[in-house]
């Protein structure tokens, strides 16, 4: 059939050109692309939502769609690693007699031993002690171990409650009240039964082995009103100690930071769209909350519309990787950010050893995001204690200590070069956007024009 | 006042802070004091945080989180409680002679909570081991996410019985509502009988009824892990 036009003279006298050249695109739609086809066929097989974990996939107004304008003949700069630029971050310092002070504005979030493994835990306070920082429990309990490699441990107050100990709390140097995270705003915690392992499940209080599915709501108390009287009795039970942070996934950013602020949180953590997770339901990493950037300030305005910007302090989290993105969060207002993704990177998460199991779970280093299996390459979002060998703690807490250094240095290096002696003087000011959706959501002028893009 | 009898201390709250009564109680209770608790008002926060042997009572009612995250103490409300009393109690005992308002014993680990009155909604939300009973009647979602632990129910409950339970054991005496998701009969062993006899008998709740006229509730374990067979459950449950 191909070849009947060959030879032929077409009704213009000119000879038709071969139909082998003619080969039709092959054509994907937009609406039903491969991966729209693959997601179907997924669902049709499981017959519920897709689960995994790391993050959201999909590109979003972020931090990297500023630039900061450093000093010239306008502003003087500092001298890089002559003249000193602080980088000390107290939080809490509203209502506790002992707020936390930091040596660098990079906290580490909250994970759960469940979701990450021991030697994770351990090697994340390690590295967080050494610099100076704090790092958190998570949603299944404080580790022993974990607490002993801490210097300065937040210990969260879930839904669940998942090996909830009141001794723990007093041991704890500060106390987060998670209302949500920002993979899976509104939603509980999800821990798939290949991780529900002997020891998780007593520490949890469940049997070993089962899909688990936290609460999403408080057990004891409801509303706004009821926090307060919540908080009084955390601080109670803590002889009014410790700060106190309330943790949202961001969504209804300005109601929900004006009411955490009024219940009396001294610290209110605010958890963006880009957050990692072990497991979440996918259409939540992609579908629900606000982008971190957007989130940030949103929030910084609700504590300014109340006055309370110098009393309640800020932590930004979601998809914070860069001594920029730190410098670009404390410019916009944060008091301090919170990494969790980029510590597990920095532990070794996606890197190319072991490619052949990561091979076995069907994906390569570079674009793993299967920590919802347990079968974790590289040992540390497992439960088994062959992959967990992988991590050494020592030298997974080399890695990270070296990261969070170099973050902290970033940070400097960009406050130096606009003139400013403390990273906490950055401000918007500093700041340009790349993009008009950028300066639309952030109020920084477009670059070129120096003006506010929607003013 | 604080009057320091031989072996009784007895704190008026009238006047005092919340902290300034907690940190009475703790200090009478590691003098090793009974605690009488004058004048608790309906106040939240009383008593949190205990963290020693002994006995302290609060003569009257009480507010929010009585007794809330309790340890070693046997503690005694002569009175009405507000929500979330002994809420994640690890150990020790709480007894309340009048109602519990909405999650008594909400995610407690340990020791043993008992309402001679009616508990309201979510009782025992979250257990996570430990002992409730409670002599007369519970509210909907009551048991909910139960994971461990022994649920005893003298009265009635409201819907949605210890839906989505993991493990633990409820006993109900009267008519329940309505089943949670997942939550099944199974029949009473001479083990559960004893269990109640003791319990029931030991705290002299509701007349002390027969454990023959309970019935006895259990985790389906159709939701441990997610099955399209049952697609049904999974449809309201997920």
């Amino acid at each position: 059939m191909a070849r009947r036009t060959v030879g032929k003279t077409s009704t213009n006298g000119r000879k038709a050109v071969p139909a082998e050249q003619f080969k039709p695109l092959i054509r994907e739609s937009y609406f039903y692309s491969p991966e729209v086809i693959e997601d179907i066929q997924v669902k049709a097989q499981l017959g519920r939502y897709r689960i995994r974990g790391f993050g959201t996939l999909r590109q979003l107004p972020s931090f990297r769609d500023l630039t900061f304008v450093t000093s010239g003949l306008s502003r003087v700069p500092l001298e890089g690693y002559r003249e000193k630029c602080y980088t000390d971050t107290i939080l809490g310092s509203r209502h506790a007699k002992k707020p936390l002070h930091l040596k660098t504005p990079v906290t580490i979030t909250g994970m759960s031993f469940g979701a990450l493994s021991r030697n994770a835990k351990i090697a994340l306070g390690k590295a967080a002690t050494r610099i100076g920082t704090s790092t958190t429990t998570g949603d299944g309990g404080m580790l022993a171990a974990e607490r002993e490699a801490s210097h300065l441990l937040v210990y969260q107050v879930l839904p669940s409650r998942y090996g909830f100990n009141p001794d723990h709390l007093r041991m704890a140097d500060a106390l987060e009240v998670v209302i949500g995270q920002g993979a899976k705003p509104g939603t509980g915690g999800l821990l798939l039964g290949q991780k529900v392992s002997e020891e998780i499940a007593n520490q949890r209080d469940l049997p070993p082995g089962v899909d688990q599915r936290s609460a999403v709501r408080h057990p004891d108390w409801m509303g706004a009103d009821d926090l307060i009287i919540k908080l009084e009795e955390l601080r109670e039970a803590t002889d009014y100690q410790l700060p106190i942070y309330i943790k949202l996934g961001a969504g209804r950013v300005t109601d929900d930071v004006k009411l955490a602020a009024k219940v009396g949180a001294d610290v209110i953590f605010m958890d963006g769209m880009e957050a990692g997770t072990g497991a979440s339901p996918e259409l939540q990493l992609d579908h629900t909350g606000i982008p971190t950037m957007a989130a940030l300030v949103e929030a910084v305005r609700a504590l300014d519309d109340l006055g309370l910007r110098e009393e309640v302090q800020l932590i930004i989290a979601g998809g914070i990787s860069s001594g920029a993105d730190v410098a670009k969060a404390l410019a916009l207002g944060a008091d301090a950010v919170a990494i969790g993704t980029a510590a597990l990177i920095a532990l070794n998460c996606n890197r190319a050893i072991y490619v052949e199991d990561y091979e076995k779970l069907g994906t390569r280093p570079g674009a793993c995001h299967h920590c919802h299996t347990g079968m974790c390459p590289v040992g540390i979002t497992t439960q088994n204690p062959e992959l967990m060998a992988r991590l050494d703690i020592e030298e997974a807490a080399d890695r990270v200590f070296n990261y969070l250094n170099a973050l902290t240095l970033e940070v400097q290096l960009i406050a130096r070069a606009c003139g400013k002696s403390n990273i906490h003087d950055l401000e918007p000011t500093d700041l340009r956007a790349l993009t008009t959706d950028a300066s639309f959501i952030t109020g920084v002028p477009m670059v070129g024009s120096n003006k506010v893009f929607g003013q | 006042m604080v009057k320091v009898a031989e072996k009784t201390l007895e704190i008026d709250c009238t006047r005092r802070t919340t902290s300034e009564v907690n940190k009475a109680i703790y200090a009478g209770l590691e003098r090793g004091q009974s605690v009488m608790v004058r004048n608790p008002a309906s106040r939240h926060n009383l008593g949190v945080g205990i963290n020693h042997p002994g006995k302290v009572v609060f003569d009257g009612n009480v507010g929010y989180f009585c007794a809330g995250m309790l340890k070693h103490a046997d503690v005694e409300v002569r009175g009405n409680c507000g929500w979330s009393v002994g809420e994640d109690m690890m150990s020790g005992s709480i007894v309340v002679r009048g109602n519990a308002s909405a999650a008594a014993g909400a995610a407690i680990r340990g020791g043993i909570l008992v309402v001679h009155g009616n508990a309201g909604p979510r009782t025992g939300i979250s257990m996570k081991g430990g002992a409730i009973i409670i002599g007369g009647n519970v509210d909907y979602m009551s048991g909910f996410i139960m994971q461990k632990g022994v649920f005893i129910i003298c009265g009635n409950t409201g819907e949605a019985l210890a839906d989505s339970m993991y493990e633990g054991k409820v006993y109900v005496r009267g008519k329940v509502a309505e089943f949670g998701n997942d939550a099944v009969t199974a029949e009473l062993t001479a083990e559960d009988k004893a269990l109640l006899r003791d319990l029931l008998t030991k705290y002299k709740v509701a007349g002390i009824p027969k454990p023959t006229e309970f019935t006895k509730i259990v985790s389906g374990k159709k939701l441990y892990n997610f099955n399209m067979k049952d697609y049904e459950l999974w449809r309201v449950a997920l």
